[in-house]
């Protein structure tokens, strides 16, 4: 036998001659006009032809449906059990009247769709399984596998015993994999003034570590995510924080280097102004004592001031204050 | 661990300790890795408002046809079946393809990989198998492969180790050397027909298992042990006692499960019950004399075996020592144990009684399957509740059991559960209100259980016993969803039903009129499609509707009703209406001054011979002072000779006063 070699017709024709309407049930019509083309298969040949047969929509229309289920849903049922996981929206399940979403036509503005053939509420995650009750449930459940929390144990006293917080991540999806590449990621956290650390320590710390602290909250945070394992990745992350400590004691050759830009604040100790403060004294008075000087008031105040107008912004308040103190200075000064 | 804290000034300490059981979960308390879920699990019970979660949750997509018990030959058409079966046939097509093209999936994203899902390779004959294949082939119960493997490794004399060959050989007698059930594609099982509850020899005589025990160089009590129970499981109960025999001269002690499959195998080995039981008390002595001690399982083939002989007196008796006997060897029976009780038991007169008494003794437990024959008991238990009882707190009470934990497991196939429902259902129709009746019913239908035509008319003759006719709205628009309307005499009973009597309720009224127009419609639609199979439908139905129609005052309907009917069935007698319904027709369209009704009805009427009809209204039309023309014309126009002849033939008994009738009234009119 001559094997039949086929075309799939996917484009949409309107026959009306009798030979298609005989053929069409074998779905495999010849051409009639030339024997050497090939044959044709037509896929789904009975949705070309009108007329003869009920359309497909109809007779499915003649097939009884079920109601949705929730007509069917006691008032005081088991809402757990109904929907006992995070699922898509269904709503022939949901006995609630849920509008979302919005309809844009040339009338103006229409109220919200409902919950049927709503893509909006199935694009959503929803929080059905999540119900109140359904939490109480899932809690008396598991209980048995936890202890209660010792009472001594305060927030603060875990601030203070368990100072480093490390923060994982799993996932779980439905995919023919449990592995999840993101799950390594790990995150570190713990509280600068929680480490055992002088000035200098913390602020070549803070240097070592840039953005990685945050000053509002005084917490460093890092992230590790260069390892494949998660457990790896703590190790890691735990391991840069000891470098970083144990770096911020060390004193190089070099700090000493250290000039005006280069400070984080403003030290009025070392300071030009300071140096030419001393120096109009000594100037002025014979009998200047320069420890004594130091220990006044009057200087204290104007150092603040000073150190207030470099290192804060410049306001008026700061301005009227630095002239106060430089007048006690100047003309309130008897030694 | 204990943390100390303190502060030396103050001198005091504040101590707490971490509990062991987050540390170390090992030492203290170990949790399995599905312990939490398990117990997250348990926290959900039985939805019944959905349908089983093999099938799409959603209106369009719910099976919502039912299992016919009555007539088993419309089985196939059950959506259920139709569409769990599509779906396993789905799996299997995919599984086909697997092992057809495996070249073809290179890809597999699968982390870690799972095994059920992977090809599966087929040995041949010239595989170089070692004994890690054979160990791996036995771990996946893969029987065909082992055989395959084990016969190339014999062929190269590759030594294989006795203990190997001992599992290899307890495998192919567990699986009778066949290919292992999949337990993947368990639908066909559960929706195939009534399970063959005939016992028959299924043991492949000389097949491998048999050639590798011959095979053995030394034949141990186990070998033995197992090749007697792999012949007992398929009831080759002569080569199985030959097998015994032939222990017992070589001095080989055998095991409980030896004899429990000797025991069952009884019943092909004699013929009546007191041999079988001899034979039986035999085996038993045997086995005290090797100090074995009877299980569950023992006591439930004798059971078996007693079931099997229920022809014998003594049946009863000796199964109800048999219970004492457990009882005293403090030995707990399963269900398989209380449904063989049963059967030996309900086939006596009065025997059905002792039901009550297993009832109350496993009332609010939750079994584990310990027996084959345990799914049985469920579909039995309702079946002697409601044919040979028919004792509805029994029902209840066998009900609630069923409920309890997750007995309701105990079906093994769509067709055993639907045979239960239908029973309790019968049992709820025959003694309950029709309120209560519903309460049960929104609860298993549609999704538990589809009530069949029988159930269903039962149900609506409930109703009618309770004059409860608010319900019937409902009941029907399921009926149509089951797509039972048609099924037996469903419709005709539903009509009957609402054409019984007029409803003050004018909402209900109403209601029964949609029902039924939307039956009349159907009959209307299926009528006039010449592919589908027709309906028959008799004229006593037609009659009906235009009674409901007329009761719920919608006469439109009813004359629409005549008017299908002289218009497509002219000349059918089989779908003639009642003269009393044409009267009533007459009447209604003289109120509603539809003359063209009333012609109508009158021509029917002189067709189908019912002459009465017009001396009705001649009787009656001073009621609606018809004038004298009208009747002049109407006499004229309709064919009334004709009805006079038809009349006059048909009625010979009383000719004449047909015949005058309507001259006497016209010449009164006059």
């Amino acid at each position: 036998m001559r094997p039949k070699n086929l075309f799939l017709c996917l484009r949409f024709q309107t026959i009306s001659s009798r030979l298609f309407f005989e053929k069409r049930f074998y779905g495999i019509q010849k051409s009639s006009a030339d024997e050497e083309e090939f044959d044709k298969l037509n896929i789904m040949p009975r949705m070309f032809v009108k007329g003869d047969r009920e359309p497909l929509a109809k007779r499915e229309a003649l097939r009884p449906q079920l109601t949705p289920r929730y007509n069917r849903m006691p008032v005081d049922q088991d809402w757990n059990s109904v929907w006992p996981t995070a699922k898509m929206f269904n709503p022939s399940a949901v006995p609630l009247p849920v509008h979302m979403g919005k309809l844009k036509t040339v009338s103006g503005p229409k109220p919200p769709p409902g919950k049927f053939a709503n893509p909006e509420l199935m694009k959503v995650p929803n929080f059905l399984h999540l119900a109140p009750p359904a939490i109480k449930k899932h809690c008396d459940a598991i209980r048995k596998f936890c202890t209660p929390w010792p009472q001594a144990l305060t927030d603060e006293m875990c601030d203070k015993y368990f100072p480093l917080e490390v923060i994982t991540s799993d996932y779980c999806h439905a995919s023919p994999t449990i592995r999840e590449p993101k799950a390594r990621i790990i995150t570190i956290r713990i509280k600068l003034s929680s480490l055992d650390l002088d000035y200098h320590a913390k602020d070549k710390l803070k240097r070592i570590l840039q953005h990685r602290y945050d000053p509002k909250t005084d917490l460093i945070t890092i992230v590790a995510d260069k390892c494949p394992l998660k457990s790896q990745n703590i190790d890691y992350a735990k391991y840069l924080l000891t470098a970083c400590f144990f770096e911020a004691w060390k004193t190089e050759s070099w700090e000493s280097e250290k000039e005006q830009s280069d400070w984080e604040t403003f030290f009025w100790e070392k300071s030009p102004s300071k140096a030419s403060l001393i120096n109009y004294f000594k100037k002025t008075f014979q009998n200047f004592n320069e420890e004594n000087f130091l220990e006044k008031d009057t200087v204290k105040d104007y150092s603040k001031s000073v150190k207030n107008l470099f290192d804060k912004e410049e306001n008026d308040e700061l301005l009227e204050d630095y002239r106060k103190n430089v007048e006690k200075l100047l003309f309130d000064e008897r030694l | 661990m204990i943390v100390n804290t303190g502060s030396v000034s103050t001198f005091t300490f504040v101590s707490f300790s971490i509990p062991k059981f987050i540390l170390s979960s090992f030492d203290y308390y170990y949790r399995g890795p599905t312990d939490i879920l398990k117990a997250l699990a348990s926290t959900v019970s039985r939805d019944f408002t959905a349908a089983h979660y093999k099938y799409m949750d959603d209106p369009f997509l719910l099976p919502s046809k039912s299992v016919d018990v009555v007539s088993f030959t419309l089985f196939a058409k059950s959506s259920f079946r139709a569409y769990a079966l599509s779906k396993e046939s789905g799996r299997k097509a995919a599984r086909y393809f697997l092992n057809t093209y495996p070249e073809l999936f290179f890809r597999d994203d699968a982390e870690p990989k799972v095994p059920a899902f992977c090809y599966r390779e087929l040995y041949d004959e010239n595989t170089d198998n070692t004994e890690d294949d054979l160990r791996d082939c036995i771990a996946n119960r893969d029987v065909p492969n082992c055989i395959i493997a084990y016969n190339n490794m014999e062929a190269k004399d590759v030594k294989i180790n006795p203990e190997l060959k001992q599992s290899l050989l307890e495998l192919v007698c567990f699986y009778n050397s066949k290919e292992a059930r999949d337990e993947e594609f368990l639908e066909e099982e559960w929706f195939q027909s009534k399970k063959e509850n005939i016992v028959r020899r299924t043991w492949q005589d000389g097949e491998f298992a048999e050639q590798l025990f011959d095979s053995l160089p030394k034949k141990d009590a186990r070998a033995y042990c197992t090749l007697i129970q792999g012949m007992g499981k398929y009831f080759q109960a002569g080569k199985a006692f030959k097998l015994y025999e032939e222990m017992k001269e070589l001095n080989y002690s055998p095991t409980v499960a030896v004899f429990n499959y000797l025991i069952e195998n009884v019943v092909f080995i004699q013929e009546s019950g007191e041999l079988r039981f001899e034979m039986i008390t035999k085996l038993l002595r045997d086995m005290s004399q090797y100090n074995l001690k009877p299980n569950v399982n023992t006591f439930n083939a004798i059971l078996f075996v007693l079931s099997r002989s229920t022809g014998w007196n003594k049946a009863s008796n000796i199964a109800l020592n048999t219970f004492a006997e457990m009882k005293l060897l403090n030995v707990q029976p399963s269900l398989a144990s209380y449904y063989y009780l049963l059967l030996v038991l309900s086939s006596k007169n009065n025997g059905s009684n002792i039901l009550y008494e297993i009832v109350r003794e496993i009332e609010g437990k939750s079994f584990a399957i310990k027996h084959p024959a345990d799914v049985n008991f469920f579909e039995y238990a309702m079946h002697v509740c409601c044919n040979f009882l028919s004792d509805v707190e029994l029902g209840y009470r066998i009900h609630n059991l069923l409920s309890t934990g997750q007995n309701h497991k105990f079906f093994s196939t769509a067709y055993s559960e639907a045979v239960y429902y239908r029973n309790f259902f019968s049992l709820l129709c025959l003694s309950e209100s029709t309120d209560t009746l519903m309460d049960v019913y929104n609860k298993y239908v549609p999704n538990i259980y589809i009530p069949e035509a029988k159930v269903m008319q039962q149900i609506l003759q409930n109703i009618e016993l309770y004059d409860t006719y608010h319900y019937i709205p409902q009941i029907f628009s399921d009926i149509t969803t089951f797509q039972l309307s048609f099924r037996g005499d469903l419709a005709d009973t539903v009509l009957t039903l609402i054409a019984k009597k007029k409803h003050q309720d004018e909402n209900l009224q109403k209601q029964f009129v949609a029902i039924a127009w939307s039956l009349f419609n159907t009959i209307v639609e299926r009528n006039s499609n010449v592919k589908i199979f027709p309906l028959h439908v008799k004229g006593e139905m037609y009659s009906k509707m235009i009674l409901i129609f007329l009761n719920g005052k919608d006469f439109e309907k009813a004359s629409a009703v005549l008017k299908y009917l002289v218009k497509e069935k002219p000349n059918d007698p089989a779908t003639f209406i009642e003269g009393q319904t044409l009267k009533l027709l007459c009447d209604a369209s003289l109120e509603n001054k539809m003359m063209n009704t009333l012609k109508q009805t009158i021509d029917y009427a002189s067709v189908i011979g019912c002459a009465d009809v017009i001396k009705h209204i001649i009787e009656n039309n001073e009621k609606y002072s018809l004038s004298e023309e009208f009747i002049e014309k109407f006499i004229q126009s309709s064919n009334l000779e004709a009805a006079k002849e038809d009349s006059s033939s048909s009625e010979s008994s009383e000719p004449s006063e047909t015949s005058e009738s309507p001259d006497e009234s016209s010449d009164e009119e006059k």
